[in-house]
């Protein structure tokens, strides 16, 4: 099937449409109140700090349920099951939701993620100096990163709160640092999430390092793609959870794959695997977004796939790749400040 | 006529408001979420008699509650989110209500907040619109709106005033549709800067409506905080994410150095 736009454009689309409705739904339909949101379990940042949204993601629900019910649960403070069940059935929504796009709620849906690609876009277009990837060596580096925070900031301190072991104000620690709750409150006209708070050491060191991740983030995004995705907490949690999504990154190597390369240049997350993986036929590593361009970049016939329920949904091509190749020259080329030594003709840079 | 009044705000009585009916909540907050409270409360009543308490849970059913030794007792109604405590009174020349709204803990309904602040508990009602979301508490120097309605239609051009604890007492009428809008004061006495201050007064919103040459008193009654500006600096919250932007613009040059450029 050939698309009136590539896959790139037609993402960009989606994920400005999720931003616009996750940010400001509440300004189209009645999503003011908590129990008026989707799900409360959203697979994707977008947050419940912003009063507009029209859902929030699973994170915070997590991270209060285990420090106000699983932990009281535990200790004999409530009754174990009404400690047990809220998480459980926040963690059933998560899963069913997730099942249904897999890690495509990071590539297309997540409004963190694509406030990240409309900032890379813009350093791009302003013609700043691009990082090309990390190398193997710093993405081995950074990979644990993402589980750390899961384990310790959204599972084990909220738990150890609860528990009674933990100051109370470590009962939601990740949301205290999470980039996506200071940028889209800004984003609705509050200013209240950027700040820099004395209640206590506790949330003094937290907000610290909150304001200050931010604007590493929006600093860094302008000129390395997806940044804090790198070490994103949801990340790791679907990384747990791919396997039983329905949508997935599937390869059928050919000899010729290990010496191409161009999806592993063209993949935002800098996974090598997917140029060298010659075994595997479900390719959605851990790291995956399921964005897709890994198999716009792929000059060989279906040698990646996105598949849904092991359906082929979009193939790779030797005719697509051209057509998005000189695509992606055209929008190089295009930038308000010119560099001589700009953007490399034909390299896989974000669109 | 006979100001009725519940919870903390009673401390706010009205000067020259003799024969108030007084009410002093004791209620046992539930460990984390401050007001959403998980045992019984017990409401004290003074001056009550006569009045009619119902409270209403996020379903939309309600039960009367009978106050007995001038007190009123709140079991858990073992449903979660926004229920209302209604007290009226009936002079038989008019009509006086009280309105609290209590975010109780219980199992989940199913219905939104929405759903009970749409809904008619006394003729004449001055509605909360919004009504502070599920965890979050009206705060001093917040801007919160409010509608009057009677016979479950907004009413325009009636006085409507704010009253706190600490004495502040703020005016306004109500616009075309209905609404109005007040400023919490930040009126807490004694507050130190950078420090947290986790205190909470009460506040009333009140109106009177004459409607066939009956008066209708209405009250909406509830608490508010400190605003936490107090402790929480925005210019350094910018200042530590504009290190954040240098720090992010150097670590990028570094890596780019190290890694290649495009
Ligand atoms: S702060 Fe981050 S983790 Fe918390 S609710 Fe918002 S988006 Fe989710
Ligand atoms: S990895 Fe990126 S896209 Fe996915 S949830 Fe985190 S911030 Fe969003």
């Amino acid at each position: 099937m050939k698309l009136p736009v590539n896959v790139s454009v037609l993402r960009k689309l989606v994920q400005v449409t999720a931003f616009v409705f996750l940010v400001f739904g509440g300004l189209f339909g009645s999503y003011y109140y908590l129990a008026d949101k989707l799900s409360g379990a959203l697979p994707a940042l977008s947050c419940a700090y912003d009063y507009q949204s029209s859902d929030y993601c699973t994170l915070i629900t997590f991270q209060h349920q285990l420090a106000h019910r699983v932990g009281p649960g535990l200790t004999g403070d409530i009754d174990l099951m009404s400690g047990l069940m809220p998480f459980a059935v926040t963690f059933g929504t998560f899963v069913l939701l997730f099942v249904v796009l897999n890690k495509a709620f990071c590539g297309w849906i997540c409004p963190l993620g694509t406030f990240q690609e409309l900032l890379n876009m813009l350093g791009r277009k302003l013609g700043l100096r691009q990082t090309e990837g990390l190398s193997r060596n710093t993405v081995q580096r950074l990979r644990p990163v993402k589980w750390l925070l899961l384990l310790l900031l959204v599972f084990g301190f909220p738990l150890l709160t609860g528990l009674g072991w933990l100051d109370h104000d470590l009962r939601d620690p990740y949301c205290k640092i999470c980039p996506s709750r200071i940028l889209t409150t800004l984003a609705t006209g509050n200013g209240g999430e950027l700040t820099l708070d004395q209640a206590s050491p506790v949330t003094l060191v937290l907000s610290l390092a909150a304001d200050f991740l931010f604007g590493l983030m929006i600093a860094l995004a302008l000129t390395l793609r997806q940044p804090f995705c790198r070490i994103c907490p949801m990340l790791a949690l679907h990384a747990v959870f791919r396997k039983i999504g329905l949508l997935r990154l599937v390869k059928q190597a050919t000899p010729r794959c290990d010496r191409c390369g161009l999806c592993a240049r063209a993949c935002p997350m800098d996974i090598g695997e997917i140029h060298t993986e010659m075994e595997k036929r479900d390719v959605t590593f851990d790291d995956c977004t399921l964005c897709g361009r890994c198999v716009e970049f792929c000059p060989d016939r279906e040698v990646l796939q996105l598949r849904y329920l092991g359906l082929p949904l979009f193939s790779s091509s030797p005719e697509y790749f051209k057509r998005r190749k000189r695509a992606q020259l055209h929008w190089d080329r295009n930038t308000l400040l010119h560099r001589p030594d700009g953007p490399a003709a034909g390299r896989a840079g974000a669109k | 006529m006979v100001l009725l009044a519940l919870g903390l705000p009673l401390q706010a009585q009205e000067p020259g408001q003799s024969g108030s009916s007084t009410a002093t909540e004791t209620a046992s907050h539930g460990a984390g979420h401050g007001r959403r409270g998980r045992g019984p409360k017990r409401l004290m009543l003074a001056n009550g008699e006569g009045a009619v308490i119902r409270l209403w849970r996020p379903d939309l059913s309600s039960v009367i509650l009978r106050p007995e030794h001038g007190s009123v007792t709140l079991s858990p109604t073992g449903m979660e989110g926004l229920h209302a405590l209604v007290v009226q009174r009936d002079w038989g020349d008019g009509e006086e209500t009280l309105l609290r709204y209590l975010d109780l803990r219980g199992k989940p309904t199913g219905h939104s907040p929405r759903d009970l602040l749409a809904v008619a508990k006394s003729r004449f009602e001055i509605v909360p619109d919004p009504q502070p979301r599920e965890h979050r508490r009206y705060r001093s120097g917040e801007e919160w709106g409010f509608l009057l309605r009677f016979d479950n239609r907004p009413v325009a051009g009636v006085a409507v005033t704010l009253t706190t604890a600490q004495g502040t007492r703020l005016d306004a009428v109500s616009a075309a549709d209905g609404s109005v809008e007040f400023t919490l004061p930040d009126d807490f006495p004694r507050l130190v800067e950078g420090v947290k201050d986790g205190r909470s007064a009460g506040f009333q919103v009140s109106a009177v409506y004459r409607h066939q040459q009956l008066e209708y008193r209405t009250s909406l009654d509830a608490d508010y905080r400190v605003d936490p500006r107090h402790w929480r600096s925005s210019g350094w919250g910018v200042a530590v994410a504009s290190l954040g932007l240098v720090a992010g613009g150097l670590v990028g040059r570094r890596i780019r150095r190290r890694e290649g450029v495009q």
